[in-house]
């Protein structure tokens, strides 16, 4: 932009190192003004209104697949463009600015990203517990831990080995020998460890 | 302190080489404080999106007791208050002085409007006992559904978000208020207007984190 010569204050081309702006009219100003009213009504309409998951799955419960989230980060988006372009000039402006603001978006979309991605992955353990079939036969390999919870299903065409409970005795007896064990804790412990 | 030459102006500073040199470095670095500004709130947001996905019921309860209408009316205030800081800006490029001012003032009092329509919000918050972590200590007496026990989760990130983007108001008045006090010294013309750009950039940006701050805490 301003070239360090001597040519500067000579009007050399359109660059004679003073500062020109183009100045918008206040019309511009106002246009812009009631463009982002106009967004920020419809925001709240819809998002008070409008159930726009219950539009595209209607079977689900209201809010379940976030479709007015998407909305109205969509909508803030927009209003968010219109003050950075024209109240903030970045239209008229050096370019390089528009890069580092829009740089500060992307490093915050990669801080975003990475860091809901990593939360919502928590807790993703091994889903089969370490159990793994024998290549040569397809047979259950010895080892891992067998489904303890009682919740979920035994994966299809694998045999279930013993099954781990944790107070090792069969059920009638756990209640008792929990109870028991506190009582006589040596002969109780070596039982229980016995029968595994 | 600056000094006029007999080739310069005195807002011409010695180690620019022309005053379009010195404009355009001012602008770079206001808006590298702005990325900064962008990033440091930005640790909140991704806070909120945090703590949200683990405590969804949580939020839709904590956002139900949240004012809407306060919360649009604020919106709407700091809307037209970044019109008039675009407009202060456009009065000084053309060197109207008054008109500089007269923005700047209407500017500070949607600010000192905006902070007076928190105070309310924070006074029926606080008086409802919905406090963040653990000064959390409810009684609302009109309530028909029943709270999640994790609601003190989302005021937490309630009262961290909304009051930080306050403090910045608070000192976008000073700043404002700081410009406008240098406008009436005439400090000011249509060849250099450049402090009060800057200071409307950074009124703009307090605008900018309010118009995704709404709708993450009131809207959804």
């Amino acid at each position: 932009m301003a070239h360090a010569t001597e040519h500067d204050d000579h009007g050399h081309g359109h660059d004679d190192g003073q500062v020109h702006v183009h100045v918008h009219p206040v019309s511009f100003y106002l246009k812009v003004f009631g463009a982002l009213i106009a967004l920020t009504v419809i925001t709240v309409l819809t998002a008070k209104y409008v159930d726009l998951d219950g539009i595209f799955t209607p079977e689900a419960p209201a809010g379940a697949a976030s479709a007015n989230l998407i909305l109205a980060m969509v909508i803030a988006t927009a209003k968010a463009s219109l003050v950075c372009t024209f109240f903030m000039h970045l239209k008229d402006d050096n370019r390089f600015n528009v890069l580092v603001f829009l740089g500060s978006l992307l490093f915050v979309g990669v801080f975003f990203a990475y860091t809901m991605n990593d939360t919502s992955h928590r807790n993703d353990g091994d889903r089969f517990h370490g159990i793994h079939v024998l290549p040569s036969s397809g047979e259950r390999a010895p080892g891992g831990v067998d489904h303890q919870f009682t919740f979920e299903e035994p994966e299809e065409g694998i045999e279930r080995t013993e099954t781990f409970t944790p107070h090792g005795a069969e059920g009638a007896h756990a209640a008792e020998g929990e109870h028991g064990a506190e009582g006589a804790a040596v002969e109780g412990a070596a039982a229980e460890g016995g029968g595994h | 302190m600056a000094h006029a030459h007999a080739d310069r102006p005195a807002w011409h500073q010695h180690h620019f080489h022309s005053p379009l040199q010195q404009f355009e470095s001012a602008k770079l670095g206001m808006w590298l404080f702005l990325a900064q500004e962008v990033l440091f709130f930005s640790g909140l947001f991704v806070a909120y999106g945090v703590v949200r996905l683990g405590y969804p019921e949580a939020f839709a309860a904590g956002a139900a007791q949240l004012n809407v209408w306060m919360g649009g009316g604020n919106t709407l205030v700091l809307l037209f208050s970044s019109l008039t800081a675009a407009l202060a800006v456009r009065s000084a490029q053309l060197g109207e002085r008054k008109q500089t001012s007269m923005y700047l003032y209407v500017t500070i009092a949607c600010a000192f409007m905006f902070m007076f329509i928190k105070y309310f919000e924070y006074s029926e918050k606080f008086a409802h006992g919905l406090l963040p972590g653990e000064y959390w200590h409810p009684h609302l007496e009109h309530a028909t559904a029943l709270l999640p026990a994790h609601t003190h989760v989302f005021f937490g990130i309630y009262f961290m978000l909304t009051g930080l983007h306050g403090v910045h108001v608070l000192i976008g008045i000073g700043v404002l208020a700081w410009i406008a006090v240098r406008n009436n010294r005439g400090e000011f013309s249509k060849d250099y207007w450049t402090p009060v750009d800057l200071a409307a950039l950074y009124w703009h940006l307090v605008d900018l984190v309010w118009i995704f701050l709404f709708p993450l805490l009131y809207l959804i």
